[in-house]
């Protein structure tokens, strides 16, 4: 109570990150920038899809490989499932939807581009769970259960020089009737005015000049949403919306930008602003690959990506 | 007045730093080591009653030889001179004078010095000076011209003339009257027993002839009664002041009224610093004081910031505020000022302490086995006294200073029986930082950062052995930052603004009753409130805390062998507010990012907690040299609902004058901290955590000046509040425990100090601990390092006075770095859209070794009516960027060295009235 780390926690964002590391926004090794299911919210016995947006230097497609928990998985233990299949079914058998399967679904889910996911919990079993958590012999634990009941996706990505893995919460309804929750989808993204699409744009940039970058989000990405019981009061707000920006090349100015209804619009999170690389850094054919990815804060997840080729005005 | 002066005498009581007066210890009357302490902890000081004339040398005398020999003389409860030492020796060895001064100290007699209206045995600096005689002749007229001996060293007098009419010359009595007054320049502070010689300079070389001798009274006032027309030098010589040397021009039916300003040769406007005896109990402690807290370098003259220079005290981080003892946690430690304890003693996690230096007193630093008196705390304690001033006049200051400027007001009333103190401070950081971000900056000011900070200190005697005191403090910082774009701060915060607020007060009465020195009660009853309100978009919390206490402390004094004091100490919280949080990072877990999807939320009002102790302990000295301090408290937390018992020992063994023995064991308990109790938020059913302190060690006077206290340590902590993975079924549901008191710890090392007395030119101490603290959390098998664990600790400083009240100090420290737990990897958390660290064992790695050399540099010009005090404090001289830990790349797999500050200049101005 007597001390708080405030300036510790105040001053990075003060001073920002450092410049002598490669940006968040920069795509210059393996990454995994976005997970999503699709629905986001998966009723009882309905199947999801899972997919992921990654990249790979050098147009190298990364091998993957899905995975899922029951229970929540720690970052710090790098998503490891702290239960095997056999304590796990064990544990869940008298949660499971009847319609779905006898057994929960097996923890790998594949090692396809996507891989479907059939939610196999009863949403009133779930509910149970929430409220008073597992009490097996085998296991014990409560739950975080806003926005429904969380399960564990995990993606592993390699090439053939680097392994990377991503853990990603999926949220089960608790309630027969949840709240509609769809992943937003930006419609599109334009550099200097001009869209983005799979096939490459051209846009006339000077080496080091700045031009604007925005994606096209539209208003009802972000949902009206129960206000969680952590903020407060009931009632409704809206979702707050994320985009987090991303480059092959030059230097995009935000790594991220909000939305959140009252302090900063719509507009804000859509604009952003791009630099193009140095003449000595132009990439080969002038080719830059953009991503914009859009997260709610209800696990809703949709990105968009569009290719571009600078041309080196005077 | 006694016109015939074979030679002069010069018996000048010091009320200077070099004063020295030392309280002989309550049980035993020995004496034992020296501890600086404000002068007006005296309620009077000894004033001499009898004067003693020293046989001049002879050999001395028949070369006209003069000379001065300073003495430490012991004065008794009774206002005798118990003992007489040497302590500066005359200038030409050899002839005798130190043997002339003392055996003429025995014939001094005094009344004696009080504390509190109790008389105190003291020691007192007091000097002899020796000058060849001058033969008496019948006063004539001065010669025009000739008889001036030169320009005097200073000449800061202010001359009025007037009628004689009202003068009383005394019968008989043909010359002229001249009424003169002696202040400190600067202060204007009256210099009573002060000795003026008036004389007339006769021939080339400007023999004294017609010298008269007067002495200054309480108020600093003399008179010199039959001065034949003419010119007359008169001479005032003080030690501890510059002398002082004029002349005046008498003229027939005229009366001479003057005022002359001695300059202190190291001014310190407010108090007089002398060193003195608390009859040391303790294993440990270390008792800092207003000169010394001002003059260490680096510290920039923030009294708390000081304590980090001691043995045992870690380095912690700018920005940390923290105050690690012997290698317990931040908040094993506690910190009170004035006897109630304060929520944080920085501004802002460490920019500035929340008291300025003008108001303290002292500070109390106990490393451990401190006495039952404390409590509540397994650490250590800091024990910050205020002023108890006693000023005749009106007196203050104006400061200026690169972080903020403030004032500080002292008037004495009711005829010097009370005084008032007024104090405050305001930062201009706000201004600062407006500077540093336009207003087209992503980051927006909606409450520019700034702090403030008062101070009122009241005090009556209501009659000898009758003190009351009032103390009201508090303090209040504020910021509120606006990021244009969430994100830029954090995307997954919720929130664009950053909100921060620290406010505290604390009201305090006091009342000390000192009917006798065999008895003594203090009834401090304080009362205050803490309010904590800090938010980052959906995190935040608002706590607002009122704070009572009432504490009685009695003391019997049983003949010199044996003394007994017991005391309650009742405290009382009441608590409101709200919290959405995850849960805490405790020490030894790596600092992981914010798990926003974690949040817990609570909101409470009307909480209680009290906790309600009894306290005693005997001062036992079965034999001369021995002193024992056993000592019990109990006490009572509601927030556990638990009982403890805490048995305590100390023991201090004295072989010799100058060698002490000591050594220490106790049992110490303190609550879990706040909301690791808290439903939702931690385990209710925590207990206390709990540490036995052993110490041992010695300390030696060496002499001149120079102490040296070793102590080896160790600590046995259990019962310790530690994460856990844990889960308990409470009516059927599945309850995370969070927390349990499964934790150990222990700790054992060495720590010296050697230290130069602050009363000498050179000053200054050397500190260095050699330990090791290590924990065992929850669950586990192995032990690992304390996350604050330094191997080294070693801080130098010193500072000298040089002529003209310039002083140069230096601090240099190496400290070992902190243990630091290694990042192995990292995974994508692709809902937080962010990397997640993977640690490696906690606190397997260790950053590098800390090293920084700080400079500062004080000059004081003293004028007749104020005094210009600057400073300048470097830090970092040699611009050494430690790294205090390691910078990440976005996914871990890059890192280099977190730079800390570069070098830092702070300059400081104030005026003084």
């Amino acid at each position: 109570m007597r001390s708080i780390h405030w300036l510790l926690a105040v001053l990075p964002a003060l001073a920002g990150c450092s410049d002598d590391f490669a940006p968040y926004s920069l795509l210059d090794r393996l990454r995994i920038l976005a997970v999503s299911a699709e629905p986001a919210t998966p009723m009882p016995g309905e199947a999801t899809t899972l997919s992921a947006l990654t990249f790979a230097p050098g147009g190298e497609t990364p091998l993957l490989r899905w995975s899922w928990c029951p229970v929540p998985a720690t970052a710090g233990d790098a998503y490891a499932c702290p239960l095997d299949e056999s304590a796990a079914n064990q544990i869940f058998a008298a949660y499971l939807e009847p319609s779905a399967a006898p057994a929960l679904p097996s923890f790998d889910l594949g090692a396809a581009a996507t891989a479907a996911f059939v939610n196999p919990f009863s949403a009133g079993a779930l509910a149970t769970l929430c409220a008073a958590g597992v009490a097996s012999p085998l296991w014990a634990q409560s739950f975080d259960c806003d926005d429904g009941y969380p399960v564990t996706v995990v993606l592993d990505a390699a090439t053939t020089s680097a392994s990377l893995r991503a853990g990603f919460v999926l949220r089960l309804p608790t309630s027969a009737t949840p709240e509609s929750n769809n992943n937003p989808a930006p419609a599109g993204l334009t550099l200097g005015g001009i869209p983005l699409g799979a096939a490459p744009a051209t846009v006339q940039v000077a080496p080091g000049a700045t031009i604007e970058l925005r994606a096209d989000v539209p208003p009802d990405a972000a949902e009206l949403r129960s206000i969680p019981p952590t903020e407060g009061a009931p009632g409704q707000r809206l979702e707050r919306l994320t985009v987090s920006w991303f480059a092959t090349s030059g230097k995009i100015d935000k790594a991220r930008t909000s939305f959140i209804d009252g302090v900063a619009s719509l507009g804000d999170m859509a604009s952003n602003r791009f630099t193009a690389p140095a003449a000595e850094a132009w990439p080969a054919g002038g080719l830059v690959e953009f991503a914009a990815v859009v997260r709610d804060d209800r696990g809703g997840v949709g990105w968009i990506e569009g290719n571009v080729v600078l041309g080196q005005a005077p | 007045m006694n016109r015939r002066v074979p030679f002069l005498v010069l018996p000048l009581l010091l009320a200077t730093p070099a004063f020295a007066v030392e309280e002989t210890e309550t049980i035993s009357g020995k004496r034992t080591s020296r501890e600086t302490l404000d002068i007006f902890h005296l309620s009077k000081q000894p004033k001499l009653k009898q004067a003693a004339t020293p046989v001049y040398p002879p050999a001395a005398l028949a070369r006209g030889i003069s000379s001065e020999v300073t003495l430490l003389i012991d004065i008794d409860e009774r206002g005798e001179v118990g003992a007489a030492v040497l302590a500066e020796p005359a200038s030409e060895p050899g002839l005798g004078f130190e043997e002339a001064a003392l055996e003429a100290a025995y014939g001094l007699a005094f009344e004696p010095a009080e504390i509190d209206g109790k008389p105190v045995a003291v020691q007192v600096s007091y000097q002899f000076k020796f000058r060849p005689p001058v033969k008496p002749e019948a006063p004539s007229p001065a010669p025009d011209g000739g008889a001036d001996g030169g320009a005097p060293p200073y000449d800061g007098g202010s001359t009025e003339t007037g009628p004689e009419a009202g003068f009383d010359q005394g019968g008989g009595v043909t010359g002229m009257p001249l009424r003169g007054r002696l202040l400190e320049r600067g202060t204007r502070a009256p210099l009573q027993l002060v000795t003026v010689f008036a004389y007339r300079e006769v021939g080339d070389a400007g023999l004294p002839e017609d010298a008269q001798e007067v002495s200054s009274d309480d108020d600093g006032r003399f008179v010199v009664t039959d001065l034949a027309p003419g010119r007359w030098t008169l001479l005032a010589e003080n030690p501890g002041y510059l002398p002082f040397k004029t002349t005046e021009e008498i003229r027939p039916g005229e009366q001479l009224d003057v005022t002359y300003y001695l300059e202190r040769q190291s001014a310190n406007p407010f108090d007089v610093v002398v060193t003195s005896v608390r009859g040391r109990k303790e294993v440990s402690r270390t008792v800092l004081d207003y000169t010394v807290i001002e003059k260490v370098p680096g510290a920039a003259g923030d009294p708390l910031t000081v304590v980090q220079n001691l043995a045992g005290v870690a380095r912690v981080p700018l920005g940390s505020g923290e105050i690690i003892v012997r290698g317990s946690a931040p908040r094993d430690t506690r910190v009170y000022v004035a006897g109630a304890e304060v929520p944080t003693v920085y501004h802002f996690s460490g920019l500035r302490s929340v008291l300025p230096l003008a108001v303290v007193d002292a500070i109390d630093f106990y490393p451990s086995n401190f006495s039952s008196y404390y409590g509540r705390a397994t650490g250590g304690i800091v024990d910050v006294s205020l002023k108890r001033l006693r000023p005749r006049r009106a007196s203050g200051y104006v400061d200026l200073n690169l972080l903020d400027s403030g004032f500080y007001l002292a008037v004495p009333l009711l005829r010097d029986r009370a005084t008032i103190v007024l104090a405050a401070r305001r930062s201009y950081v706000d201004a600062l930082l407006a500077a540093f971000f336009p207003g087209d900056s992503a980051i927006g000011f909606a409450t520019a950062p700034r702090y403030y900070d008062y101070q009122a200190i009241a005090q009556y005697r209501l009659r000898p052995g009758h003190d009351f005191r009032f103390m009201l403090f508090g303090s209040d910082d504020r910021l509120t930052l606006l990021f244009k774009q969430p994100a830029d701060f954090d995307a997954q915060a919720g929130g664009n603004q950053f909100g921060l607020s620290t406010t505290f007060y604390r009201s305090l009465f006091c009342y000390a009753y000192v009917p006798s020195e065999d008895f003594s009660n203090t009834l401090r009853i304080s009362q205050g409130r803490n309010w904590l309100a800090f938010g980052i978009g959906v995190l935040s919390f608002d706590i607002n805390v009122y704070t009572s206490q009432i504490r009685d402390t009695a003391r019997f004094r049983f003949g010199d062998r044996l003394a007994w004091s017991l005391g309650a100490d009742v405290l009382f919280l009441r608590g409101s507010g709200t919290i959405a949080l995850p849960p805490r990072t405790k020490e030894g877990q790596p600092p992981a990012n914010t798990d926003y999807s974690a949040i817990r939320r609570a909101a409470f009002s009307g909480l209680t907690w009290w906790s309600p102790a009894l306290f005693s302990e005997i001062e036992l000295r079965p034999w001369q040299s021995l002193l024992l301090v056993p000592g019990a408290r109990v006490d009572y937390y509601s927030r556990t609902d638990e009982w403890t018992i805490e048995p305590r020992l100390s023991a201090r063994k004295d072989l010799g004058k100058a060698v002490t023995l000591k050594g220490g064991v106790g049992l110490f308990h303190q609550e879990p901290d706040f909301g690791e109790d808290y439903p939702g938020f931690g385990n209710p059913e925590l207990r206390t955590e709990k540490a036995w302190h052993y110490a041992a060690g010695a300390e030696w006077q060496v002499g001149h000046g120079l102490s040296l206290d070793a102590t080896l340590f160790h600590k046995s902590l259990f019962d310790l509040v530690s994460p856990t993975t844990e889960t308990t079924l409470k009516d059927g549901v599945v309850t995370p425990l969070i927390y349990d008191n499964g934790g150990r710890g222990r700790v054992a090392g060495f720590e010296m100090l050697l230290r130069r007395d602050f009363s000498d030119k050179l000053t200054g101490w050397i500190a260095y601990t050699l330990s090791r603290s290590e924990r065992r959390d929850s669950g586990a098998d192995d032990w690992r390092l304390f996350d604050y664990d330094q191997t080294h600790i070693l801080t130098a400083l010193g500072s000298y006075k040089f002529a003209r009240h310039f002083t140069l100090g230096a601090r240099f420290r190496y400290v070992s770095g902190n243990p630091r737990t290694p990042v192995v990897g990292s995974v994508v958390n692709a809902s937080a859209d962010r990397y997640e660290p993977l640690f490696g064992a906690v606190n397997s790695a260790r950053n590098p070794a800390f090293h920084q050399l700080d400079i500062r540099i004080d000059k004081r010009w003293v004028f007749d009516r104020w005094i210009l005090d600057t400073y300048l404090d470097v830090q970092n001289v040699y611009n050494y960027r430690y790294a205090e830990g390691l910078q990440y790349s976005y996914d871990y797999a890059q890192s280099q060295p977190q730079a800390g500050l570069p070098i830092l200049t702070i300059f400081g101005v104030r005026g003084e009235i």
